[in-house]
């Protein structure tokens, strides 16, 4: 037995020492790898001005150098790995889909444009220190992206910016904490945007400061997957969360303070067939909800949102805020064996903007259509004059569930 | 049994190293054929010229002469095989092996095996019997591919 087990340590060491020949094309700090056993007639043309290597021409005067090396590991084919150090960043593409992308480089902001004739995916793997970076990438083709304890602050727009409108996945590996802050007095939309549809997945943990407007915004619909880590947004000069289309959650922890905006913002498209639209769908998480602002929300969604596990705990406080803002109907349930709270805590009076159209109250609660509750605890407290605890347009329709309201305000009331 | 389990678990690293080329050959626009070691191989461009260097081998070749470069197993001569000559060097085959001669009597000739394993040399003259297989020869800055039968 004893041999067997040193034949597998054997094993293990020899495919450990195991090595991969490239050929690696270093142009400033870009480094493209091309597998050797990938590669076949390489040609010169223009007189030697251009080498071609499958299907990328190279001009020569720009070549810092080619090396030939063995190193140890696997090929990743469909890859691109940024590596922040500073005021620069190193970036490598796998040879395959070299001919495809277009990567620029300028000190520690790096942009990647992938062709639309690029049809299969591509994951980034961003990792390193900048505090004078970014990252910019667009492309027509589905993309992951993994932070990789990426630390990463831009000075001049947004710290990453994806403008890519397919499926973007990202991924936080489980053990890795990434920050991003942007830049302040810009004209972009948020420290983390993705213009396409994101799906949040990994066990790790994400921070955020939106120094300019949000923390985080999607341009369509956003999804946080069973199993995600956690998402903290330390502050923001808007929203934490400015989610368009839709946004669901099938766990995670959500710590979001610090905005001077909704700390959750769910807005539809402009396209009416889009699916979902302006809808919430918070399944399972936990929601740490703090903003001090006039006329913010815990959560704001434009249409209907439906809470069916997990918890939300949020302190809101200025005048016109609320907990939660249903744009129209409100489902609150509880799985079975599962457990759904809401705790809220707001604290304020009528928002009076001077303009009479725009005044709000503040709500533990809003809901613009129809509330069902059908399982679960919710339990609110609302201080501040014509305060209410919840205020629904619509029908109150229950079916199961402990609510708790607890209002000290002139005025205030529970409203069904 | 062991033996055999032993055997099979070490194939998958002894497959990932089989697929390393020995040599990259760059190709000349005269059909022209020069190799130099893939391992620690770097190359620069400059000067209208195209630099390779590995280890203490060098080659460079004017960027307007380039066509192309690829992997080789096997380090790629010039020319033909057999017979004939290559500027100063000349050589012949017969029963008695490879022989090879250049004008001039102080430069050395080099003959190496597929792997790169010096089998033979000689100043000014080789001559060497050879088992079968490709085998390279250098000399007078001239790379001759010889495959004998």
């Amino acid at each position: 037995m004893k041999k067997i087990f040193s034949a597998i340590a054997l094993f293990c060491c020899l495919a450990l020492a195991a090595t991969a020949q490239q050929l690696r094309v270093h142009q400033g700090t870009v480094t493209y790898v091309y597998p050797a056993s990938l590669l076949e007639t390489m040609n010169y043309s223009d007189g030697g001005q251009t080498l071609t290597i499958l299907g990328r021409s190279f001009a020569t005067a720009e070549i810092d150098s080619i090396k030939v090396t063995n190193v140890p590991g696997t090929f990743t084919p469909n890859s691109i790995n940024v590596d922040y150090a500073g005021n620069r960043a190193n970036v490598t593409v796998s040879g395959d889909i070299a001919a495809l992308v277009t990567v620029n480089v300028d000190g520690a902001n790096v942009s990647v444009l992938a062709d639309a004739a690029l049809q299969e995916e591509v994951t980034y793997y961003l990792s390193g220190t900048s505090a004078n970076g970014s990252f910019f990438m667009d492309g027509e083709f589905k993309s992951t992206v993994v932070l990789n304890n990426l630390n990463l602050t831009s000075t001049t727009g947004a710290a990453i910016d994806i403008e890519n409108g397919k499926r973007i996945a990202v991924v936080l590996p489980e053990g890795t904490a990434s920050t991003l802050a942007d830049a302040a007095g810009g004209m972009h939309k948020a420290c983390f945007f993705i213009n396409g549809h994101a799906e949040f997945g990994g066990a790790g943990t994400l921070n955020l400061s939106g120094r300019t407007k949000h923390a985080y915004a999607s341009d369509e619909y956003t999804q946080f997957k069973s199993g995600f880590g956690t998402l903290n947004v330390t502050s923001a000069l808007s929203d934490g969360m400015h989610v368009e289309q839709y946004l669901q959650t099938d766990g995670g922890t959500f710590n979001i303070t610090g905005v001077q905006g909704d700390c959750i913002d769910v807005s539809a498209t402009k396209d009416p067939l889009d699916e979902y639209n302006g809808q919430t769908f918070l399944n399972a998480g936990t929601f740490v909800l703090n903003v001090a602002a006039d006329d913010t929300k815990g959560i704001k969604s434009e249409n209907e949102l439906a809470f069916s596990g997990g918890s939300i705990i949020a302190t809101v406080s200025g005048n016109g805020a609320k907990g939660i803002s249903a744009g129209t109907n409100l489902l609150v349930s509880q799985a079975e064996g599962g457990s759904t709270k809401i705790k809220m805590t707001v604290t304020g009076t009528t928002y009076m903007p001077g303009d009479a159209t725009l005044e709000s109250k503040c709500r533990g609660i809003k809901v613009k259509g129809n509330l069902t509750f059908a399982g679960g605890f919710i339990d609110i407290s609302a201080t501040g004059t014509k305060s209410k605890a919840i205020s629904i347009d619509g029908v109150f329709y229950y079916s199961g569930g402990q609510m708790t309201c607890t209002v000290d305000a002139a005025g205030g009331m529970v409203q069904i | 049994m062991k033996r055999i389990l032993l055997l099979l678990m070490c194939l998958p690293a002894f497959a990932a190293q089989a697929q390393d080329y020995g040599y990259l050959t760059f190709r000349t626009a005269d059909g022209t054929e020069q190799s130099i070691a893939a391992a620690g191989l770097k190359i620069t461009f400059a000067d209208g010229k195209m630099l390779a260097t590995a280890g203490t081998e060098t080659l460079d070749i004017a960027l307007s002469d380039l066509a192309s470069m690829f992997f080789a197993s096997e380090r790629t001569g010039i020319d033909t095989v057999g017979a004939g000559d290559a500027a100063a060097l000349h050589w012949r085959f017969d029963e008695g092996g490879l022989h090879a001669a250049v004008a001039d009597g102080n430069t050395m000739i080099r003959l190496y095996d597929a792997s790169g394993k010096a089998v033979a040399s000689g100043r000014g003259a080789l001559s060497a019997k050879l088992d079968k297989g490709i085998y390279v020869m250098k000399a007078a800055g001239q790379t001759i591919k010889v495959l004998a039968r």
